[in-house]
């Protein structure tokens, strides 16, 4: 029996993994339309075998972030480095994280401390050769786990992470705004329904762009479309906060302390919007342009 | 010793004659040229994903190579009948067998360089630094799985067909390099019964973890110390030695 042609072999697969990858829009667009019963099996397979592949790009994204070295759970609490986009406080957590832990070594030890291995000459070698160590990309490195953010979202073009993801690096980290807001706004041609992708628009016109209107568009209709699907009252707050802010950037003041109000609805026992909505309420009653949220 | 040479002449010239090596050269360059060549929002100086999609691609490729070639050896000289007048010659079945890898090892490491010096070429002009340690390391340890890869097609081949063998090969390759660190921790954590298992297992398994530089080249960590870089070789010594008696003991025992 003839073995394949090793050439061939490979170049059906390269051409197959290609084909898989620019399933393009159309087909996109005939699945949303459909309940996924009347999809047909081969289709959702291969639907969810580019969701997989779309996510483990992410993966590789984290990895790229430690040096290449495993994810280490203990030290970001069960989630990954790269998802603390969701957070108003990513940066300070990030660089508060790399003065304590820029360069640490990680190894399985015994129950007496001895490392693991020590007596065993083959798992001696295997540590060895394999990287412990574990180290934070800084600066211009961290551009590095751009490339497969950006191919996760390719393989993806519904896979909303990789583009809140890849917007929160371009953006708040490598100081690209107009590419993150670019490529934001090519997500939301296939997922113009994604609360975070329109919260994540918003708040780079907010944040970056100063441009209130155009956020409280984008803000407004990321809170409409939250209160259509499961998000839990730290994702309302952070829509709520940056719409707040773009309202007070518009002068509408009452409307703006209307949402900090809401917030402190979600957050019972928190006080600091209370100044916040003070101020917004005094600087209505002297003429604020705003009005109260019906 | 000449008989020896001659039939590793022959698998040698086998893997210059096919076009195999030549269309995965080609598609190596065009691959790395196109990962070289693709930019990400502008940004200057990301060529990680270069090195990293391009070490696993020369590490396939010659994989891919090494295994096809090593596999088909003994099973098509058996298929062919062409084995009759190669032991009607002044050669042993231990030379046939010794010959054979030989050649196939020799004519995986031609391959290997070409698709090295391709990686490397991609490599500098990605703008990374000059890691030459790590860099002649990384080509030592990738001659070493060659030279283990085919001893293990040459060794599966004296008992499986072609398409058993590179399956099987293939999947030893696979399950060692994904699930080596996962039966480290298994033995180190495990107790009694379990860790003897654990421990055979992992002792049984080639190792192909101990050659995969990857992560270290591409992200510039630095090179192996020595004493490591001297074990994988021992290591790769005994174990190939050991599949090598097996291989001669094996076909000197069949039936042809």
């Amino acid at each position: 029996m003839r073995v394949p042609s090793a050439a061939v072999t490979i170049a059906w697969a390269l051409s197959i993994a290609v084909l898989a990858s620019v399933i393009d829009a159309e087909t996109r667009s005939f699945l949303s339309s459909k309940d996924m019963s009347e999809v047909p099996a081969a289709w959702q397979i291969l639907g969810e075998a580019r969701s997989i592949v779309s996510n483990m790009s992410i993966l590789q994204a984290d990895l790229y972030l430690h040096g290449g070295a495993g994810h280490f759970f203990d030290e970001h609490e069960g989630g990954l480095a790269i998802g603390k986009s969701d957070s108003h406080d990513a940066h300070e957590d990030h660089e508060d994280h790399e003065d304590h832990e820029d360069h640490e070594h990680h190894d399985i030890s015994h129950d007496n401390g001895t490392p693991a291995g020590l007596f065993n000459p083959l798992i001696r070698i295997a540590d060895a050769v394999a990287v412990t160590e574990h180290k934070h990309l800084s600066g211009k490195e961290e551009a590095e786990i751009v490339p497969w953010l950006y191919f996760s979202a390719r393989i993806d073009p519904s896979n909303t992470t990789a583009y809140t993801l890849t917007s929160y690096w371009l953006a708040d980290r490598l100081g690209r705004p107009k590419e993150a807001l670019a490529f934001l706004k090519q997500g939301l041609k296939t997922n113009a329904d994604s609360w975070e992708l329109n919260a994540e628009t918003g708040r780079i016109y907010q944040q970056y762009f100063k441009a209130p209107s155009a956020a409280e568009r984008y803000l407004e209709r990321a809170l409409f479309l939250m209160g259509k699907t499961g998000h839990d009252k730290f994702q309302e707050r952070y829509v709520l906060t940056w719409l707040a802010e773009a309202k007070e950037g518009l002068g509408k003041h009452l409307e703006a302390a209307d949402d900090y109000r809401r917030i402190e609805a979600l957050f019972p026992r928190t006080t600091v919007y209370r100044d916040k909505i003070e101020r917004l309420e005094d600087l209505a009653g002297n003429g604020g342009r705003g009005s109260l949220r019906k | 010793m000449v008989g020896i040479a001659a039939v590793a002449k022959g698998v040698l010239l086998e893997i210059v004659r096919k076009k195999d090596m030549y269309v995965l050269l080609i598609l190596l360059g065009v691959s790395m040229a196109l990962l070289s060549a693709q930019t990400f929002f502008g940004l200057e100086n990301v060529s990680r994903y270069v090195r990293d999609l391009g070490y696993s691609l020369m590490t396939l490729f010659s994989l891919v190579v090494a295994v096809a070639l090593s596999a088909r050896q003994i099973p098509e000289e058996v298929e062919r009948r062409t084995v009759y007048p190669l032991l009607a010659k002044p050669i042993s079945r231990y030379g046939i067998i010794v010959g054979k890898y030989m050649g196939a090892s020799l004519a995986a490491i031609l391959s290997f360089s070409c698709f090295f010096a391709v990686y490397f070429f991609f490599f500098r002009i990605s703008g990374a630094g000059g890691e030459w340690g790590l860099l002649g390391q990384s080509y030592l340890l990738g001659i070493f799985s060659l030279l283990m890869t085919a001893a293990i097609a040459v060794f599966f081949s004296t008992f499986l067909t072609v398409s058993a063998n590179v399956t099987l090969s293939l999947l030893l390759y696979f399950f060692s390099s994904a699930f080596s660190g996962q039966v480290r921790d298994l033995v180190i954590s495990s107790k009694g019964w379990a860790s003897y298992a654990a421990g055979s297992v992992y002792y049984l398994i080639p190792h192909y973890d101990f050659y995969d530089l990857r992560i270290r080249i591409t992200h510039g960590w630095e090179a192996l110390p020595v004493w490591a870089v001297f074990s994988v070789s021992a290591y790769t010594v005994v174990y190939i030695s050991f599949l090598i008696y097996l291989s001669v003991r094996i076909f000197s025992r069949r039936q042809l």
